[in-house]
């Protein structure tokens, strides 16, 4: 009793030191992780000077100005307010798919890491699917199961799944041959324990590395997916379908209906991939 | 032939600047083998590469001078010691297959170390590699030079690399632990090998080891490192019957009778 | 013949002839591939809820528009009889014709092919090119400014979707410079189609036709280097990895020892680490050809990806179907061209 009680705070102090040292050591966990925190905050609780969903038709194609900052699109809408909305529903949908191709891979990935020539097997199968051009066929699968914004989820965790799937059965292949499994099963733990008292917590340090390449990926796929049309919902802003507005204007000079959206896309992936390489740092230097 | 004076180097590491020889000074005459023995971390090989200009890019000369046949090697500019490199000062490294290029014909990289001195036609060049390798006792050598690092064994592999190390007939062979990564059969002959195309071509040598044995066997003269440092250098026969510091002492009593029956066990329980 | 003597006669025959066998071997694999290509590309059409005819026509299809789809589909037939009579077409080279513009798959192909192959061909020779430079570079001055420099343009490309890069490039060097032509295909208008001949910069070249072949290369520029500056970025940071191990091998220290120039000391470094990149193409081609289909789209190329993108748009199913074989085939003929590629550059695989 005495014990646990006084377990729970070192616990938790060794967490909270050990995150102190980890931005101490890491500028990349920092930068990439604040501006990301940031660019969630903004777009959940920050004062949008225009409604995001009605368009002024007074103001069409006016180039940015201290009245629009961004500048507004051919229907009117302003882009300033559209960009920071954008981020609801784009930046939770990628940190969906992640969690969604993490558990995927988890289910997968774990129960594969036997060396069995079965498991071998499905590794090979799944180099064969990972070659094919995945974006085209999660366009397939979700134009083909309804155009739906939560189909995109599919279409993440079809091109990452696999990814985790194998990361979560290498990591896990490797730490088994570790002395310390052999240990555990030699003081009689059963398989099934061994795997996830002491697999687990080891992969989750890669994973991480993993999550946040690719939640930055599922930007990317989300913003493709809906710059093709698929998954948009008219008037609901997204960076992807915004750029895709642009794109029509671009060629006769109005810059800024696809420039904005597309630097936002740019900011959420590179702080994402920062933050991958602040985490990928310290996973090595320890 | 080779004066090593006050040589000191130092690396750039993330807990900052370490001194990893410091103050190093001993002696190759012309026509001698001189061991460097120590364990470990003793800064052996550092000073090795030291001297020829091999220090990776977070490494550097701070001090000290290197001449060899009149030149200071540290001062040197790179592409004069490139050419030294190779055509004066042969070298021998530990682990065979880690020093020829696994993707490239034997042939292909006897050609490539022939033209960085010396202009030479394709036949000539192949007739030279081909008795190069008969010196060094390679069977077959128009098979080797066909074929590829990976088809040799460790032994034959070596003899490759002292075969390349030779090509320009160099006055001074410098041989990092040259048999560590051998199989202990094959030890005796590399070393033997080593010996006899060094007296033939009456070329001066320097040898690192961690085995005092094979210095007592084929060095006239040695030179004891510690922690960067030298603790002592002379005559073999001097310092093995009369060491002067604790260490070499120390390392003396820990030798096994018999030379080739095992490695020097480590001093402070490290890895040799 | 004990086992042992049997085991070894075996060894010496793979011995013999390990390169020849390597490729009986991988060449093998692609009839198994094939087939289950095949295969799901057939049963893609069961992933359409409901009734597949309505959803493809929507809800306002007449009786007979419905019944012409069912029948098209073979929706009305038993599902094995379909599966065979699907795998019939499929080996004479029937890949079913088009619900909208009823035009056979294979000929559509004929015509979008070509393009994409170009614009892919021409987007990874600018993408491997770039990529290992900046790579290779980086490497070499190993944690000095130089590769600070290039690892920052590395982290810049790979944050940036393609597409969007294919909207600046023509914003900067169509609009504002006047530099590229407009994105509105393969030539300019004036020139009519280049539907008629496939593989025009090719084409243009070997025929000689220099004003042709200046025009296609001019449009091809912003498509293959929005396409190419992206992928350079993935392969820069393999080359960059690689590279750098293998210049800090003893390898490489010996070749310096030996005394060679610099640039044949890198050349060892680049010899050896250069199948992990050549490897790298294959993980890749994938993503390249679908961000290709995205690219080909904002340009108007015209080509496979644009068309399989339009036709699942429209649920098009003989054109998905035709795509998912089509780039499958690709695929596999790629895998098999890597393969022998890093076999011919390195000795050590056929001995695996």
């Amino acid at each position: 009793m005495s014990d646990t009680t006084f377990a729970q705070p070192s616990a938790l102090s060794q967490v909270f030191t050990k995150t102190v040292n980890y931005v101490r050591a890491s500028p990349g966990i920092v930068v990439g992780g604040g501006m990301l925190a940031l660019m969630l905050l903004a777009s959940f609780l920050a004062p949008l000077p225009y409604d995001p969903m009605t368009p002024d038709p007074t103001a069409v194609l006016k180039a940015p100005s201290g009245e629009y900052i961004f500048g507004t699109d051919a229907n009117g809408f302003d882009v300033f307010s559209r960009v920071i909305a954008a981020g609801r529903s784009d930046l939770p949908l990628a940190l969906m798919g992640t969690l969604a191709s993490l558990v995927i891979g988890l289910l997968i990935g774990l129960p594969l890491s036997v060396k069995s020539k079965w498991s071998e097997g499905f590794m090979r199968a799944l180099d064969a699917f990972q070659s094919f051009p995945l974006i085209v066929l999660s366009v397939t699968i979700v134009s083909l199961t309804g155009n739906d914004i939560q189909n995109i989820l599919y279409a993440i965790v079809i091109i990452n799944g696999p990814r985790f799937i194998r990361l979560i059965r290498g990591e896990a292949l490797s730490i088994r041959d570790g002395r310390f499994i052999e240990a555990a099963i030699a003081t009689g733990a059963r398989p099934r324990r061994v795997v996830f008292r002491h697999i687990m917590p080891n992969v989750v340090d890669v994973c991480l590395v993993q999550c946040s390449l690719t939640t930055a990926n599922a930007v990317i796929v989300i913003a493709a997916l809906n710059f093709l049309g698929i998954g948009v919902s008219p008037p609901t802003p997204t960076w992807g379908s915004m750029v895709q507005v642009g794109a029509q204007a671009i060629s006769t000079g109005q810059w800024w209906i696809a420039i904005w959206p597309g630097v936002a896309i740019f900011i959420a992936i590179a702080s994402l991939n920062m933050l991958a390489n602040g985490i990928q740092r310290q996973v090595e230097g320890s | 032939m080779l004066r090593v004076t006050g040589l000191t180097s130092q690396f750039r590491g993330r807990a900052g600047v370490v001194r990893a020889i410091d103050d190093v000074t001993f002696e190759v005459p012309a026509g001698e083998a001189v061991g460097i023995v120590g364990e470990t971390g003793s800064g052996k090989s550092v000073t090795i590469r030291s001297v020829l200009g091999l220090l990776p890019s977070y490494g550097k000369v701070v001090g000290g001078s290197a001449e060899f046949e009149g030149t200071d090697l540290v001062k040197l500019h790179r592409n004069r010691l490139r050419e030294i490199r190779g055509a004066r000062i042969g070298f021998v490294a530990q682990n065979p297959f880690g020093s020829l290029n696994p993707v490239l014909s034997i042939e292909k990289q006897f050609r490539n170390v022939m033209r960085a001195h010396r202009k030479i036609s394709r036949t000539d060049l192949r007739d030279l590699a081909i008795e190069r390798l008969e010196s060094v006792q390679v069977r077959g050598p128009e098979r080797v030079l066909r074929g590829f690092a990976h088809e040799l064994s460790g032994g034959m592999a070596q003899r490759v690399v002292i075969a390349l190390a030779m090509l320009h007939d160099p006055s001074l062979v410098i041989a990092d632990e040259p048999t560590t990564a051998l199989d202990v059969t094959v030890q005796r002959q590399i070393l033997d090998l080593i010996d006899t195309q060094v007296k033939q071509g009456g070329r001066s040598l320097l040898l690192v080891t961690h085995d005092l044995g094979v210095v007592a066997q084929y060095c006239h003269r040695v030179v004891v490192m510690k922690s960067g440092k030298v603790v002592e250098t002379g005559l073999v026969a001097d310092v093995f019957t009369n060491p002067s510091h604790d260490y070499t002492r120390q390392l003396l009593a820990a030798v096994p009778p018999a030379p080739w029956a095992q490695a020097v066990p480590s001093l402070s329980g490290q890895e040799v | 013949m004990t086992t042992a003597e049997a085991a070894q006669v075996a060894v010496k025959e793979k011995r013999r002839r390990p390169v020849l066998r390597y490729v009986l071997k991988r060449v093998a694999i692609v009839p198994i591939s094939l087939f289950i290509l095949g295969s799901v590309s057939f049963f893609l059409v069961f992933l359409i809820p409901g009734d597949p005819a309505i959803t493809i026509l929507g809800d306002f299809a007449t009786k007979e528009q419905i019944a012409h789809v069912n029948s098209q589909l073979g929706l009305d037939k038993p599902l094995m009889e379909r599966y065979f009579s699907f795998w019939a077409n499929l080996l004479q080279g029937d890949l079913g014709t088009s619900f909208f513009t009823n035009e056979p798959i294979l000929h559509e192909l004929g015509k979008f092919l070509p393009n994409t192959i170009e614009l892919v061909f021409f987007a990874l020779i600018f993408a491997i090119t770039l990529g290992m430079t900046i790579g290779v570079i980086g490497a070499y001055f190993a944690r000095r400014m130089p590769d600070r420099l290039m690892s920052g343009i590395t982290s810049v490309l790979q944050s940036v979707p393609d597409f969007f890069l294919a909207l600046v490039g023509i914003y900067v060097f169509f609009f504002l410079l006047g530099w590229a032509p407009a994105p509105i295909g393969r030539l300019p208008i004036t020139s009519g189609s280049a539907d008629g001949t496939p593989f025009l910069i090719f084409n243009s070249l070997f025929t000689g036709n220099w004003d042709r072949l200046g025009e296609a290369v001019s449009h091809a520029a912003l498509p293959v280097m929005s396409l190419g500056l992206v992928y350079a970025s993935y392969f820069a940071k393999t080359a960059r990895g690689s590279m750098g191990t293998a210049l800090t091998t003893p390898q490489v220290e010996f070749a310096r020892a030996c005394g060679l120039r610099e640039r044949t000391v890198v050349y060892y470094a680049f010899a050896a680490s250069r199948t992990t990149v050549i490897t790298y193409i294959a993980i890749l081609f994938g993503s390249l050809l679908g961000g290709a289909a995205i690219v080909e789209r904002v340009f108007n190329w015209r080509g496979m990806g644009q068309w399989a993108l339009d036709g699942v748009l429209k649920v098009d199913v003989p054109i998905i179907q035709g795509f998912v074989v089509t780039a499958g085939l690709l695929t596999l003929t790629l895998f098999l061209l890597l393969d022998l590629v890093v076999l011919f550059l390195d000795p050590r695989v056929s001995y695996e």
